[in-house]
């Protein structure tokens, strides 16, 4: 190796100090500072119920892994804030407060619910069950893919009249 | 009947659907529609998330000049945020676990507008992105078959709702008055049946009735003396006969009606079998493919015997329970209205009981279900996998699991027991109170009666001994009926259930329709003519744009291409198993929407990479395409096929049982075998799609040679990733993105420079280690 080739190098890792790792975009990608530049990848977390903030792929946009994150910790600062914020939105789902009606009909069971983020109404196959998570939270996957999380199965108003009773353990 | 269709079928409008179902505008707000005036809008979609994931009432809106995003105000007037359509150059969409983000870019990848959605605006968001690409990779802009933009949005709404559920979302009495629209061939039937249960009802409140007779106007005057011995045993002696006859009529209804109604239910089963397999079969592929096997299987078969159910018995049994309960009701009132009205009063209570009860149970019987299902679950896994079980030594761990699941299933059904083996004592016991209560009151009644009596001769004080032990017998018949019509509601549901998905094949009408006096090709030479081809399956996404061709009859020709890129979509529609979007297919220079379905695909021959065998014989399945064939032409077209060999090396040779699907045969057997069924056929129209693609060298060897018998004479089109396969294609047309993007023989292609056949050959060259001729 040349000298000006140790001494190109030696600066762009001058510079890549110089910049924040991660950073947020205004579309809602993440840009990787990567040989000079930043670059637009997605996030993708490995196991999004298990392990959600750990084992993270930052992707580009043919799928090509950029960087891997093991810990959030081993990020800087501002690039763990920007990774935290992706990492909301790529995990976001609805998260459930209130069960307010179950129903039966035709193939469909009818679900109302209260959610964090506002009332909603959904429907899912009869022989689609929820899923208890590892954690022993609660996944309901609707008719579209859209996800209902209950978190705290136990608390007294998540549901007054047991309706989740079939659906539980 | 049709009357009854229409009933049934009074489908709920796509707003109603919205409504119900989505609880979002079922259109764009008016106000909104206003501010676009001047402008065409060919898409929108709700947006139902702001930047901080929170739910709220946008919309995206794509006219044919711009891009409009509408965010909603705090007092509901829109904002809106307006794009040029030629300023957008790229758009992306990036999808999270429930939240999906699309965006537009200016050329300078400058973002131009940002919307986040959950999965529910999916499709009309998809549709958006498709056709700003469309108009920016075609120069012009993309027409929907659907024109208006209410209707496209309500489509792409509700279409997971409609594919989950079925398209006869009608009301339950409907459905029930259509079913029993299928007993009018069975007047005579019904008639019997349910005249034999009402009599049988009525007659078996009889023997109570006489029981009281014998007491009061029997034994007492006789003990009083006012009547003589020989009178009491004439009278008794026909009371008796009475009796007997009362019960032998009993039993002759009883059994007049469950053989009838039996009978009949098999035969409206069987009516409804027939209607749907029929019906099944005048279905288009699309219909197919939106439908799972199984759901498929169930509503010919299982929903069908739920409904032999319901109709032999179920209606039967309440109209029965209903008449018992009501002909008690009035026979105690008559008899005694005071006791009666104790009898009758509870009878409301014990019916909500039974109902609350029905409901409760049904809790606990979905929790089983549940449980039961990831029981099968483990089954349905370990079973078919059992080798990778084994492979990996997991066999203990699966034990454990099944165990536990099966441990669990067995605890939840034990709950049920529990729960219901305590209902029904209680229930009894509620009854029993009641027949306590008629002790209680019916007595003292029958004690002062009695008292009167001897003091004065006469029975018109108090309650007369028979007819209070008339009541205590009536009151044991009392249970059944208000048992079935307190599960009146469940059994109904279920009943209407499959009844809803047997109708829905019903009410599905085919998509290709033949014209009213279609044009036989007899015989047809195999000219195929496509002319600016375009079609899409779901009538979005272009599958093929704008193909022509002409081949003429006897030609061999080659599809090649990409995986995707619209090879198979060109035959199946040369078969008419879908209907195009535009330009026209034609036939020796016949529209193929003229010819007669009949004479078109018994003239084409399909050899397929997967061949589909029935469950019977080789010989059953090669004389598939020709069930009138002589054994001689049967061997003939299997030695063509080089099947005869190996076929004959079976003990059972030609009469061996293939199992389903064919599962006794190896890959290239069955292909062989398929081959010899499209010989034997004689088509003047063969399809060949990747024939020899799951075989071994020396198979494929043989199925070539097979081939070539095969293609002799014939119209072809042979599609093949393995270029080898179609050199001896007189043309080959590459077809990459639903376009046809290069036509010629072999050796002009594959000299073209930057081809795509050529890059295609090189490759495949490459990967093999040896060269195609040039």
């Amino acid at each position: 190796m040349n000298l000006s080739a140790v001494k190109k190098i030696e600066s762009l890792e001058e510079e890549e100090q110089q910049h924040v790792l991660i950073k947020n975009h205004e579309d809602g990608h993440l840009l990787l500072y990567d040989k000079g530049d930043y670059k637009k990848v997605e996030l993708k977390p490995c196991f999004p119920w298990t392990t959600p903030s750990r084992y993270l792929a930052l992707v580009n946009s043919d799928g090509k892994e950029l960087k891997f994150i093991d810990k959030l910790d081993e990020l800087d600062e501002p690039s763990q804030k920007a990774v935290q914020q992706a990492l909301y939105e790529a995990g976001f789902c609805f998260e459930v407060v209130k069960i307010d009606k179950i129903e039966e009909e035709f193939e469909l069971r009818r679900w109302w619910v209260q959610t964090k983020q506002g009332p909603r109404q959904f429907q899912t196959k009869l022989m689609d069950w929820p899923r208890i998570l590892p954690n022993g939270e609660m996944l309901i996957q609707d008719l579209y893919g859209d996800l209902f999380h209950i978190k705290d199965l136990k608390n007294s108003n998540l549901d007054k009249r047991g309706l989740l009773t079939a659906f539980i353990d | 009947m049709k009357l009854l269709r229409k009933i049934t079928t009074a489908k709920l409008s796509s707003e109603e659907m919205i409504n119900r179902y989505v609880s979002q505008p079922e259109q764009l707000p008016e106000e909104l529609k206003k501010q676009f005036n001047n402008e065409s809008i060919q898409v929108y979609s709700y947006v139902d998330f702001d930047n901080a994931f929170n739910l709220c009432g946008d919309w995206v809106i794509l006219t044919e000049t711009s891009l409009h995003f509408a965010s909603m105000n705090s007092d509901d007037t829109f904002k809106l945020k307006t794009v040029p359509r030629d300023e957008i150059k790229s758009v992306k969409e990036v999808s999270g676990l429930s939240a999906n983000r699309l965006v537009f870019y200016d050329s300078d990848e400058q973002v131009l507008i940002v919307v986040r959605y959950s999965h529910r605006q999916n499709r009309s968001m998809s549709l958006i992105k498709f056709l700003v690409e469309q108009e920016n990779e075609l120069g012009k802009q993309f027409q929907l078959k659907q024109k208006n933009s209410d209707e496209t949005y309500q489509q792409k709404v509700l279409t997971p709702i409609k594919e989950a559920q079925a398209s006869v979302a009608g009301n339950q009495a409907a459905v029930v008055w259509r079913l029993l629209g299928y007993l009018k061939p069975y007047k005579k039937q019904v008639g019997l049946g349910l005249v034999a249960a009402v009599l049988m009802t009525i007659i078996s409140l009889i023997p109570a009735y006489l029981t009281g007779y014998v007491i009061d106007d029997l034994i007492k005057p006789y003990q009083s003396g006012r009547l003589t011995l020989s009178e009491v045993k004439q009278m008794t002696y026909v009371t008796i006969a009475g009796l007997i006859a009362v019960y032998l009529f009993v039993e002759l209804f009883a059994w007049l009606r469950l053989k009838t109604m039996s009978i009949m239910g098999e035969w409206v089963a069987k009516d409804l079998r027939d209607e749907v397999y029929t019906h099944l079969h005048k279905l288009s592929l699309s219909f197919f493919s939106s439908k799972q096997t199984g759901s498929l299987i169930s509503r010919v078969g299982s929903d069908t015997d739920r409904i032999w159910d319901f109709v032999a018995f179920g209606i039967v049994e309440i109209t029965t329970s209903v008449l018992t309960l009501m002909g008690l009701a009035v026979v105690l009132i008559y008899l005694d209205w005071p006791l009666g009205l104790i009898v009758v009063l509870p009878i409301p209570f014990l019916l909500l009981a039974i109902y609350k009860h029905g409901q409760n149970m049904q809790k606990m019987f979905l929790k089983a279900w549940r449980k039961w299902s990831a029981l099968t679950d483990c089954l349905s896994d370990t079973i078919p996998g059992v080798k990778v079980v084994k492979a990996f030594n997991r066999a203990k761990d699966e034990t454990n699991k099944f165990n536990q699941r099966n441990a669990s299933v067995t605890g939840e059904f034990n709950n049920i027991h529990e729960v219901w083996t305590r209902f029904w004592p209680v229930l009894m016991l509620s009854i029993r109170l009641v027949v306590i209560s008629v002790w209680v009151f019916g007595v003292p009644r029958v004690i002062e009666h009695v008292t009167h009596y001897k003091e004065t001769g006469l029975t018109n004080v108090g309650l007369a001994p028979g007819v209070f032990i008339a009541f205590v017998i009536y009151l044991r018949m009392y249970v059944r009926p208000i048992e079935v019509i307190g599960q009146l509601a469940r059994n109904i549901t279920r009943a209407t259930s499959s009844a809803h998905r047997v109708f829905e094949v019903l009410d599905t009408e085919p998509n290709i329709i033949e014209v009213k006096q279609p044009v036989k090709l007899e015989p047809m030479n195999g000219a195929v003519k496509f002319k600016d081809v375009s079609f899409s399956y779901d009538g979005v996404r272009k599958i093929l744009k704008g193909i022509s061709f002409d081949v003429k009859p006897g030609e061999m020709i080659g599809l090649v291409g990409s995986s995707g890129g619209g090879k198979t979509t060109i035959t199946n529609l040369m078969a008419r198993f879908y209907d195009i979007d535009s330009g026209s297919i034609s036939i020796d220079g016949v529209d193929i929407k003229n010819i007669e379905m009949e004479s078109l695909r018994s003239q084409i021959g399909m050899v397929l990479q997967d061949p589909y065998l029935f469950h019977g014989t080789i010989l059953d399945n090669i004389r598939y395409a020709n069930p009138e064939a002589t054994l001689d032409k049967v061997v003939e077209a299997a030695k063509a096929a080089n099947a005869h060999e190996f076929i004959c090396r079976f003990p059972h040779a030609y009469d061996t049982i293939v199992g389903e699907r064919g599962q006794s045969l190896s890959g290239g057997e069955r292909q062989r075998v398929s081959i010899a069924r499209a010989i034997l056929r004689d088509p003047k129209l063969l399809i060949l799609d990747e024939a020899t693609s799951a075989v071994d060298t020396e198979t494929e060897r043989k199925i070539q040679q097979a081939l070539d018998n095969l293609v002799s004479g014939r119209t072809v089109f042979a599609i093949a990733h393995r270029l080898s396969t179609l050199q001896q294609a007189d043309r080959l047309f590459v077809i990459d993105k639903g376009q046809l993007v290069e036509k010629g023989t072999h050796s002009e292609l594959v000299k073209k420079e930057n081809g795509v056949y050529a890059k295609l050959v090189k490759m495949q060259a490459d990967l093999n280690g040896n060269k195609i001729s040039v």
